[in-house]
């Protein structure tokens, strides 16, 4: 009915466009009449406002406006587009190119306080990266990557410093392992039962990369543990060789890292009475003024009696053989 | 039954306009020729559709002028029209009217009390023409803008149905809608005004 209504007043619209007067318009609508014929009443109303001549001098005095304007547009347009020199454009790229350079300069500039974690920091180890892909003097190199490693080690001192926790990464010798608390490059890091170690044991000396993350505690937290380079074993550390029974392996044996951290049971022929796990093994590598041990003298023990039994949770190289002596 | 419109009878109530394309690249070129031959296409229908709605021969003038003039930086600044060139001047105009409109309404927001008076006296100095046309055009400016604009451009344009809902961008059945919706609410405001 409403779509009838709308279709209705626009035909009888059409009508009186034509010239028909709105009897006529509504001779074809009878039922609508009474709702038409007031809203076609308007609709002569609302068209009596419109203009129907439109004075000459109106349309000239805006065609003249208008086409001031475009001519206004065009000068404007092309001395716009004038061509520049060539020097103006070598000129325009070399300040371009210097302002690139002050920019990115600052920016590296700026970057080389920022520690793991920070939003520079990408910066920071890609111009690491960039210079040494571009030093190939191999001494200088070999500078320029201990220059770096001690960068990186200074950097998580100064995140344990503010007590954030970020991931990090960085290599340094083993100065001392007490439990599962080691000092690496002065960084003590915590190992725990879900640490990967290496297959090989480790020893204090031996150059290790840890990644793993800073804690809020002062510690760092290590995910993996991997030897760079294993230190020389020292002569005096030559009879351990023989002296462990039981493996101390750091592997990736989860259950038996986390049994090793655990306080043993002392074995029937136990003469040290030394609980702590991953620490001891290297107490047999060491010599007896090794400020760490507790149970230097019991281990000593250990070390100059290869036949006793000892088990602690140290490791030995040769283990397998003691255990087959031991057999 | 419904009465048809000869299709002949529309296109001489229709202009003629200039294919968009063919249009729109000599625009680009601000070329003098073909600039005034689209102005004298398209401003006798956008001068009438601004008198419509303001019922000021000065402001059509001006207003209509003014719609050709941002036609033309539009098209410099690469903002101009691309698909439909008499839609894009009549919104413009539309736009320009709503500008003027604002600031009437803050200048007579200031000035109230001169505006009744000077009313009050040239009511009774008006022939009877101008007093109904002022009657109508309050009335019409009473109406939401879209019902204005519906009216300006059917009766003050003087466009077809199918060239309104062109400019306004809507369909044919929306136009017929809107128009019977505007033509009832005028048909109330005026009687208000007429009987107050």
């Amino acid at each position: 009915m409403t779509k009838k209504l709308f279709d209705a007043l626009d035909a009888c619209l059409r009508s009186i466009e034509l010239g028909a007067n709105i009897d006529d318009a509504l001779k074809h609508y009878p039922e609508l009449s009474h709702e038409l014929r007031p809203l076609l009443i308007t609709s002569v109303q609302a068209r009596s406002l419109a203009q129907q001549d439109i004075p000459d001098a109106v349309i000239r005095r805006g065609r003249a406006r208008v086409l001031r304007h475009a001519a206004q547009l065009r000068e404007s347009g092309s001395s716009r587009y004038q061509p520049v020199f060539w020097f103006q454009r070598l000129a325009l790229s070399m300040a371009l190119a210097f302002v690139m350079i002050l920019s990115v300069t600052g920016l590296v500039s700026a970057s080389s306080a920022a520690v793991p974690g920070d939003h520079l920091y990408r910066i920071k180890r890609t111009w690491e990266n960039v210079r040494l892909t571009f030093t190939f003097n191999e001494e200088l190199r070999a500078q320029l990557e201990d220059q770096l490693e001690q960068e990186r080690i200074e950097e998580v001192s100064l995140l344990l410093a503010k007590s954030r926790q970020e991931a990090i990464s960085f290599s340094g010798p083993i100065t001392e392992q007490n439990g599962n608390l080691w000092q690496v490059a002065g960084i003590p890091v915590q190992i725990n039962a879900s640490s990967q170690m290496p297959d090989v044991p480790v020893h204090i000396g031996d150059l290790v990369k840890v990644t793993g993350s800073t804690h809020e505690d002062g510690y760092v937290e290590a995910l993996q543990i991997e030897i760079v380079q294993a230190a020389t074993p020292p002569p005096s550390s030559a009879p351990i060789e023989n002296t462990n029974t039981e493996e101390w392996d750091l592997n990736n044996d989860h259950d038996n890292l986390e049994k090793q951290i655990q306080p043993t049971p002392t074995p029937p022929v136990q003469e040290n009475n030394n609980e702590e796990g991953i620490g001891n093994h290297t107490d047999g590598h060491e010599d007896d003024n090794h400020p760490q041990n507790d149970n230097n003298d019991a281990q000593n023990e250990n070390d100059s009696e290869p036949s006793n039994d000892n088990h602690n949770d140290n490791t030995n190289d040769d283990s397998d053989e003691n255990e087959s002596d031991d057999d | 039954m419904q009465t048809t419109t000869p299709p002949e009878q529309i296109v001489v109530r229709t202009m003629t306009f200039p294919a968009r394309s063919h249009v729109h690249d000599r625009l680009e070129n601000l070329e003098p020729d073909s600039i005034a031959a689209i102005y004298d296409a398209y401003f006798p229908a956008i001068y009438r559709y601004i008198h419509y709605r303001l019922g000021d021969e000065q402001l059509a003038e001006d207003i209509a002028s003014d719609t050709f003039v941002r036609l033309l930086e539009a098209v410099k600044s690469g903002r101009g029209p691309h698909t439909n060139l008499k839609a894009w001047l009549t919104a413009t105009a539309s736009h320009l009217i709503a500008d003027h409109l604002r600031l009437i309404y803050r200048r007579q927001t200031q000035e109230l009390s001169d505006d009744l008076h000077d009313h009050a006296s040239s009511v009774v100095e008006e022939i009877d023409r101008r007093q109904r046309n002022a009657s109508i055009q309050k009335a019409l400016a009473q109406l939401p803008p879209a019902q204005q604009h519906v009216l300006a451009l059917r009766f003050g344009s003087g466009y077809s149905l199918e060239e309104t809902a062109e400019a306004m961008n809507k369909n044919v059945n929306a136009v017929k809608a809107l128009q019977f919706r505007a033509l009832a609410a005028l048909q109330r405001n005026m009687g208000e005004i007429f009987y107050d």
